[in-house]
């Protein structure tokens, strides 16, 4: 019998698993909202949790609900920049809408600049905007189109008594020289810009009122080629001259290598893998950071990368798989990655990862 | 009154008087290339030769524009670019460069009367069938078609008779898969479609058949998807659907305009695998546009580099990457944030912004973003200069060292 034991593949109860691993995320969860806020850093998140119901029965009770963010949790000094990357539906706009409370988050922990936000209301909110902005994909669609540009960067200089109201268009044009736009722009109105120059308008806006933290959402996607750069280069500068701190989501993984010091791979809303630039580069440990990274095409035609092909679609993020959320994808996915949610651990300094395979080796 | 100080000689708006010479000018000449576009015409008017025979596709001189309110924009101005047999040639170029409006045009589906082929040919050789003096194909006793190659000049097409090639020698996958399916109608339903329109005499049996099979070939199994909605399928799924239709019809070339920009990475790697089994399968050939270096160097076997409606380097692969000639080449690789790439300060940027379409200047249209500028560069616009037998530069750089050598 003992001989035969050992060959059988284990049996996995699925409904004591998942209660086993709630309950001891719960302990978790409980343990680290106890501990101190980390001064050094501008922006602490934990166990950012963000859920929205699907269906609702007829009293409003919620019966489904789609988790699109579970369990992140980061650190953000001023001056850094994390870069947030992952596939379309993968929680990461999410994520960066949850930390500047345009969504409520579920659960979790949001500390910014020494203060725990997750439950400011909005009056409470309104000291901390002018702190937190934000910069959106869009940048045809995110400006006012009946507002010339320098009313676009008066108003939340004005609404938020950045300077006095007599000093305020000279504020206005310098931040404006500040990125890139000319002094002579002021009066015209958006639609008489390209993408590139609108993608500048929006950042001035961002930055009109001296904020300290930058959620850029997919800033550089909209533009060409020869644009991105430029923007990507004016926000490093802007981050060097005003020490700010910047959460970057993108899905091009080379725009976000090169901007980024920390970085934070999600996947159908779980963080996978999460390091500094030079050790999810260098030495990616998940396999799906390795596949993220093995798909994106070399503009070298003489290099021939060995690829790890990821087979099929991202599965619905309303009906996540059961165990290891990628295990329907992973090359490597073996019997226990079904069943059992890995364990986000430490695997060296400064870098986590939550995958089976890992423990393993 | 601005207080601030305008540009010398901007003048951002167009007085009345203007707006009624555009507009008469315009009507003039839409009127003129409508009447050639609707024309009745016997085939030999549109039948041509190949400059060189291993094409499968050659477009010369092409100008294609659009005749808006405030002024003619060329779109495509003078574009020339070959497409070898059972090749992939790539078009790079930001948005805007007329990339997609040269596809636009061999598939002669510039949306008419503001945008029309103003000068040029295409020309493309197809396989079809032999016609008689009306243009019907001309079947023998037992009721077989016969084929023959022809050679047509797409742009001297009347546009009626270009159902000839459209869809079913030329083939052509979207950007956006979302919006290119019909969504009131099934999979199934829509790539069927394809085969009762090319195919004389096909069955509604025969049809499935070719349907499943295309499906099949490329990764789908059929069962699943056959009877399924559009809206039931993911994007890549739907990517994958868009292939499988411009296969169904067996084209020559397939245009694929910027296939998988709306996909993330990970599916687009799939796509582009799929590519380029496909072009491996089907014995024909790809025109690949996209925005992304990346994909070009890992598709092309030819680049083409375009920049405000005019082609400014082409060569093969190795020629385009390893040992680019222009300024806007140079600087477009440059600029590019690669994963290989070790921490500098800054990228490189080209500064400014593409030239406002409407009023091109005579002189080098990459001049005021240039770095490496010359005297020369006020002149005329530079013509083609050949660096290697494969290899075409635009650039006055390169003029003396072709009369030199």
């Amino acid at each position: 019998m003992a001989d035969t034991k050992e060959n059988v593949t284990p049996v996995y109860d699925d409904a004591a698993l998942a209660a086993e691993y709630q309950a001891k995320r719960q302990a978790q969860i409980e343990e680290d909202f106890k501990e101190p806020f980390d001064p050094e850093c501008i922006l602490e998140v934990r166990h950012l949790r963000k859920c929205f119901p699907i269906k609702k029965t007829i009293t409003g009770k919620v019966t489904r609900e789609l988790v699109a963010v579970d369990d992140v949790s980061f650190k953000l000094k001023a001056g850094e920049t994390l870069g947030i990357v992952g596939e379309s539906g993968c929680g990461k706009t999410t994520t960066g809408r949850a930390i500047l409370k345009l969504h409520q988050p579920t659960g979790g922990q949001i500390i910014f600049d020494g203060k725990d936000i997750t439950n400011f209301d909005s009056k409470q909110m309104r000291d901390i905007r002018k702190e937190m902005q934000i910069i959106f994909q869009d940048p045809y669609s995110s400006l006012p189109p009946r507002d010339t540009v320098g009313g676009i960067l008066s108003e939340p200089v004005e609404v938020h008594n950045i300077v006095p109201k007599d000093k305020v268009k000279d504020y206005v044009l310098e931040l404006m020289d500040k990125c890139g736009l000319r002094d002579y722009y002021f009066e015209r109105y958006p639609h008489e810009f390209s993408g590139g120059q609108r993608q500048r308008i929006c950042i001035a806006r961002a930055l009109s009122v001296n904020p300290k933290l930058v959620i850029c959402d997919e800033p550089v996607s909209a533009l060409d080629v020869s644009i991105q750069a430029q923007i990507i280069n004016l926000l490093k500068k802007l981050q060097r001259e005003m020490n700010l701190a910047y959460v970057f989501i993108s899905h091009d993984l080379s725009v976000v290598k090169f901007i980024s010091d920390k970085i934070l791979v999600m996947y159908l809303g779980a963080v996978m893998e999460f390091g500094s630039k030079e050790d999810i580069f260098k030495n990616p440990l998940h396999p799906y950071t390795k596949a993220l990274f093995s798909a994106v095409p070399n503009p070298d035609p003489t290099a021939k990368t060995e690829r790890i092909k990821l087979e099929g679609d991202i599965p619905s993020p309303a009906n996540p798989p059961k165990g290891c959320r990628f295990h329907t994808r992973c090359p490597y996915a073996k019997e226990v990655c079904k069943h059992v949610t890995p364990e986000y651990k430490q695997y060296g300094e400064g870098h986590f990862a939550a995958c089976h395979l890992l423990d393993e080796a | 009154m601005s207080i601030f100080k305008k540009e010398k000689g901007s003048r951002n708006y167009l007085t009345n008087k203007e707006i009624k010479e555009i507009a008469k000018a315009n009507a003039r000449e839409m009127k003129r290339l409508e009447a050639y576009k609707n024309r009745k015409a016997e085939e030999s008017e549109f039948l041509s030769q190949m400059k060189n025979p291993e094409n499968i596709l050659e477009i010369e001189d092409l100008h294609t524009s659009f005749f808006t309110e405030q002024g003619v924009v060329k779109a495509v101005n003078g574009v020339s670019y070959d497409v070898p047999k059972n090749a992939v040639v790539g078009v790079v170029g930001e948005s805007g460069c007329g990339k997609s409006v040269t596809s636009m045009s061999v598939m002669r589906l510039i949306q008419g009367p503001t945008g029309q082929i103003v000068d040029g040919s295409i020309r493309f050789k197809a396989y079809d069938y032999k016609r008689d003096e009306k243009g019907n194909p001309i079947s023998d006793a037992s009721g077989e078609y016969e084929m023959e190659e022809k050679v047509y000049d797409i742009a001297k097409m009347p546009i009626h008779e270009i159902h000839r090639i459209r869809g079913k020698q030329i083939a052509m996958i979207f950007q956006e898969p979302m919006t290119s399916l019909n969504p009131v109608f099934t999979i199934g339903e829509q790539l069927d479609e394809v085969t009762f329109i090319h195919t004389p005499g096909a069955t509604k049996e025969m049809a499935k058949a070719k349907s499943e099979e295309m499906l099949r070939l490329v990764g789908i199994i059929p069962e699943n998807v056959y009877g399924a909605f559009p809206h039931e399928l993911s994007g890549g799924m739907r990517q994958r659907v868009m292939i499988a239709m411009a296969l169904a019809a067996e084209p020559r070339l397939i245009i694929a305009d910027e296939p998988t920009t709306a996909l993330d990475v990970t599916i687009q790697a799939q796509i582009l695998d799929l590519l380029q089994d496909i072009k491996n399968k089907i014995d024909g050939s790809i025109l690949l546009i996209t925005h992304d270096l990346g994909v070009i160097a890992e598709m092309a076997d030819y680049v083409v580099v375009m920049y405000a409606g005019k082609v400014i380097e082409k060569g093969t692969v190795y020629e385009i990457f390893q040992d680019p000639k222009h300024p806007y080449t140079i600087g477009l690789q440059k600029s590019k944030p690669t994963m290989n790439l070790d921490d500098g300060t800054d990228l490189y940027n080209i500064p400014g912004n593409v030239p406002n379409p409407i009023n091109m200047p005579n002189y080098c249209y990459f001049k005021e973003r240039c770095a490496m500028c010359t005297k020369k560069c006020s002149g005329d616009y530079p013509g083609m200069v050949q660096v290697s037998p494969t290899h075409f530069v635009a650039c006055h750089l390169y003029d003396e060292e072709n009369t030199n050598g």
